[in-house]
């Protein structure tokens, strides 16, 4: 009878403890605390930070139980302190990274939350203008498909963005006037290289220190994308195996290591040409000069024009002395006596992409609610607070530019073969050669000639760094959506998509090996054939 | 009635706390889904015990740090999943086999993931676990590790493979890989064409891909002939694609073929 009793009480234990199992799996912990969400971003560009401060301030209306937090970090260090915040788990909730940077395929699957499915969704913010019902993705102005926006290699939607730039020369209006008479800028690039002669001409002319134009070093980074890039559009179709009127990274790198382009090549060298004219038309050591110290010399009026892109606009509207102006480099036309039978057309300023990229932290202590500052942020409503306070051109479809950054609008019409640029290369580290050892093009005893025998003499010690590096981050990339997607089959049960990365992805793995393994044996021949 | 409503509920915490691992193991928290597969596995079912081996053999293809010592354990795991059933953990083990030897290993070893994928289709063809060995077994047919073989011979035995392709998302994944590879050994684009269209009538593509795919038949059809067809699929890009940076060159191809260009091409 006893051991009856007995039974029934664990029975009846074995119920409430079970009971409270379910339960606990079953109900999250509900406080009436003020939740907060941080976001980091490294910019602080004129009214930008102000922005993203008054976007906040208006989520924070809509929720009073949410607290917006922004952290600033300055770009010096800032990828250095976002690392240490990742791995030591103290990262804010929402993180902005560019994957220009480097090594996304490292760090996304580790500290990124994926959001393809939320981006599939409407956003609800989006409720009772053109864009309700849209599914949030297709609410950007370039449908989420830049770099940040889809992973290719991970295949999987990531990071929304609440803005749009465009690499310019900005003016000294009025020196312009001093100078030439006249307030218009040069329309083509033969009228750009007389006005740096007359620049030249004015400076010696009143012993002074005048350069046409003040560059830096990560400006001309942004300035020889678009150019070396334009200037090979006639070339690039050679480059276009797969026949979609773009350059993908593997046609880049694996058209390098097969030698079907290289510095030599006359489109590229051309770009190069033009580089290099730019950069004798710039200021004495702007290669070592960061972007902040090259603004500080054009606001002290040593020189007319500045190299750098829409981003800084709103900070020379707000510290200049003089009025300022902005264009388009004119870059050589088809009638261009030297350059144009090697020009296709206009070229356009590259690809519609949108950019500052905010990326959900996997270790969030709160993904709903930073996601759900994410969708306002990137609303109608959201984007036109910041672009308005920022001055910076938006992200999102029906929001309306400035007065003022409208004439930093994309020019679209012109041939374009995607965001892969022959300064690029083959992936990080050949840019930072590239870098590295353009000072070679400028100067009175620089040529193109030196840097092109420089990039043949080690360009593919760098090359092969990134392929061997981007083979790796493959690796782990498939592995990592092997895991991952197996994981979401075991829970959801979806059949719609196979538990591995895109079979085509694993394809442009393999031909990567197998051409770095021909390009061995090429050098290796070589090697023997002149030791 | 009480001891059903007590086993009804550990079963159902069971399968949370199981649900919750693989939750775990998706956003890559590897160590935290070890131990709770562990723990699930001291108390489960056959099956449970089952699903918490194959848990744990996942987790360990993703916790840092990576050792060979922790891949040939996951590999042992699978094993022993695969040789002891036919369920879905033993079809998702087997696979799991050939993706460690395709690439986990320090020297790949493609002919014993290919056996693994073969034996996979052969037992169970239908399945998930077999539909993305396929995947895999044709990218091991393009590109064998003896690069000296023939391009066409590769491609025409691969694309014997597509008659196992069961799944509408297997048979678009294996035209777009016969397509590129036909594009990346140079064989004549005109043979890539109909798996392009094969794999943009299957309606499988994420939109950047369908982008890629509308402008490849258009290209590859003007240089096979075929005007009208690259007139639809120029038009059709340009439809759904308003703000692709193609744009303007797809409306010069277009002028190129005659009869005018749509309204709005360019802003």
């Amino acid at each position: 009878m006893k051991l009856k009793q007995v039974g029934i009480v664990v029975l009846v234990l074995g119920y409430a403890a079970a009971a409270w199992l379910v339960w606990r799996h079953s109900h999250r912990a509900t406080g009436t605390e003020r939740v907060t969400i941080r976001l980091c971003h490294w910019q602080l560009e004129g009214t930008v930070r102000e922005g993203l401060v008054a976007v906040a301030r208006r989520y924070e209306q809509l929720h009073p139980e949410v607290k917006i937090e922004l952290l600033v970090v300055p770009e010096n260090i800032y990828r250095q302190w976002m690392r240490t915040q990742l791995v030591g788990g103290t990262a804010p909730d929402l993180i902005e990274y560019t994957m220009y940077w480097g090594r996304i395929e490292e760090l996304a699957p580790r500290y990124f939350t994926p959001i393809s499915r939320e981006v599939a969704e409407p956003n609800p913010y989006n409720r009772g203008t053109p864009l309700e019902g849209v599914p949030w993705r297709d609410t950007f102005l370039d449908g989420m498909t830049g770099p940040d926006g889809y992973n290719t290699l991970m295949r999987e939607y990531y990071a929304p963005t609440i803005a749009m730039f465009t690499m310019r020369l900005f003016y000294n209006r009025t020196l312009l006037r001093e100078i030439t008479g006249r307030d218009e800028p040069p329309a083509t690039w033969r009228e750009f290289l007389a006005l740096r002669d007359a620049v030249n001409a004015y400076a010696k002319r009143d012993g002074r220190m005048l350069s046409t134009v003040i560059n830096s070093r990560d400006n001309s980074w942004w300035l020889a994308i678009p150019l070396l890039h334009g200037m090979g559009s006639h070339f690039s179709p050679q480059l276009d195996h797969d026949h979609s009127l773009s350059l993908s990274y593997w046609e880049m790198s694996l058209g390098w290591l097969r030698g079907e382009w290289s510095f030599r090549t006359p489109e590229v060298a051309n770009g190069l040409a033009v580089f290099r004219e730019m950069g004798n038309a710039s200021q004495p050591g702007f290669v070592q000069m960061r972007r902040d110290a090259a603004m500080l010399d054009f606001l002290r009026g040593h020189g007319l024009m500045l190299c750098a892109g829409s981003w800084d606009a709103s900070s020379l509207r707000r510290e200049a002395p003089f009025e300022v102006g902005a264009f388009r480099l004119p870059l050589p036309d088809a009638k261009d006596p030297e350059f144009g039978p090697m020009m296709l057309g206009p070229v356009s300023d590259g690809s519609v992409q949108t950019s500052t990229p905010f990326y959900l932290n996997k270790a969030s202590a709160h993904p709903a609610e930073a996601l759900d500052f994410l969708r306002f942020l990137t609303s109608v409503e959201g984007d036109q607070i910041f672009v308005d306070v920022s001055q910076w051109l938006p992200a999102i479809k029906h929001v309306r530019p400035t007065d003022f950054s409208q004439r930093f609008m994309p020019f679209y019409d012109g041939y374009n073969w995607g965001p892969n640029s022959y300064f690029n290369g083959t992936g990080t580290e050949m840019t930072m050669f590239f870098l590295q050892e353009m000072h070679r093009m400028f100067g009175p005893n620089g040529s193109v000639a030196a840097f092109q025998d420089e990039m043949e003499r080690h360009g593919s010690v760098y090359s092969d760094r990134d392929l061997q590096a981007h083979l790796r981050d493959s690796r782990v990339a498939f592995n990592t959506d092997d895991v991952t997607d197996t994981a979401r089959l075991r829970v959801s049960g979806e059949t719609d998509r196979l538990p591995a990365s895109p079979a085509l992805l694993e394809a442009k793995y393999y031909q990567t090996a197998r051409e770095m393994a021909r390009a061995v044996q090429r050098r290796q021949a070589a090697q023997e054939a002149h030791p | 009635m009480l001891a059903l409503g007590a086993g009804l509920m550990l079963a159902r915490v069971a399968r949370a706390s199981t649900e919750e691992n693989w939750r775990a193991l998706s956003l890559l928290k590897a160590d935290e889904a070890l131990r709770g597969f562990e723990a699930d596995r001291a108390t489960a079912t056959p099956a449970g015990a089952r699903e918490a081996d194959f848990g744990r053999a996942v987790a360990l293809l993703v916790r840092q740090p990576l050792t060979p010592e922790q891949v040939e354990e996951a590999r042992k795991l699978f094993t022993a999943l695969a040789d002891s059933g036919t369920d879905d953990v033993a079809q998702g083990a087997r696979y799991f086999l050939g993706r460690i030897a395709q690439h986990h290993l320090e020297q790949a070893d493609p002919a014993e993931a290919a056996r693994q994928y073969r034996r996979l289709l052969a037992e169970h063809g239908a399945s998930i676990w077999a539909q993305t060995a396929l995947t895999r077994l044709v990218l091991l047919e393009l590109y064998p590790a003896d690069p000296a073989g023939a391009p066409a011979a590769s491609v025409a035995a691969a694309e014997k493979l597509l008659a196992e392709a069961r799944r509408p998302v297997t048979q678009s994944e294996l035209h777009l890989v016969l397509a590129d590879a036909i594009f990346y050994y140079g064989l004549p684009p005109a043979e890539a064409l109909p798996h392009l269209l094969a794999a943009e009538e299957l309606r499988q593509l994420d939109p950047p891909t369908r982008a890629d795919v509308l402008v490849q038949i258009a290209e590859v059809s003007v240089l096979v002939g075929n005007r009208v067809q690259a007139r639809r699929f120029y038009e059709t890009f340009l439809a759904e694609f308003p703000l692709d940076q193609r744009r303007f060159m797809v409306g010069q191809k277009l002028k190129g073929l005659g009869g005018g260009t749509p309204p709005g091409v360019g802003r």
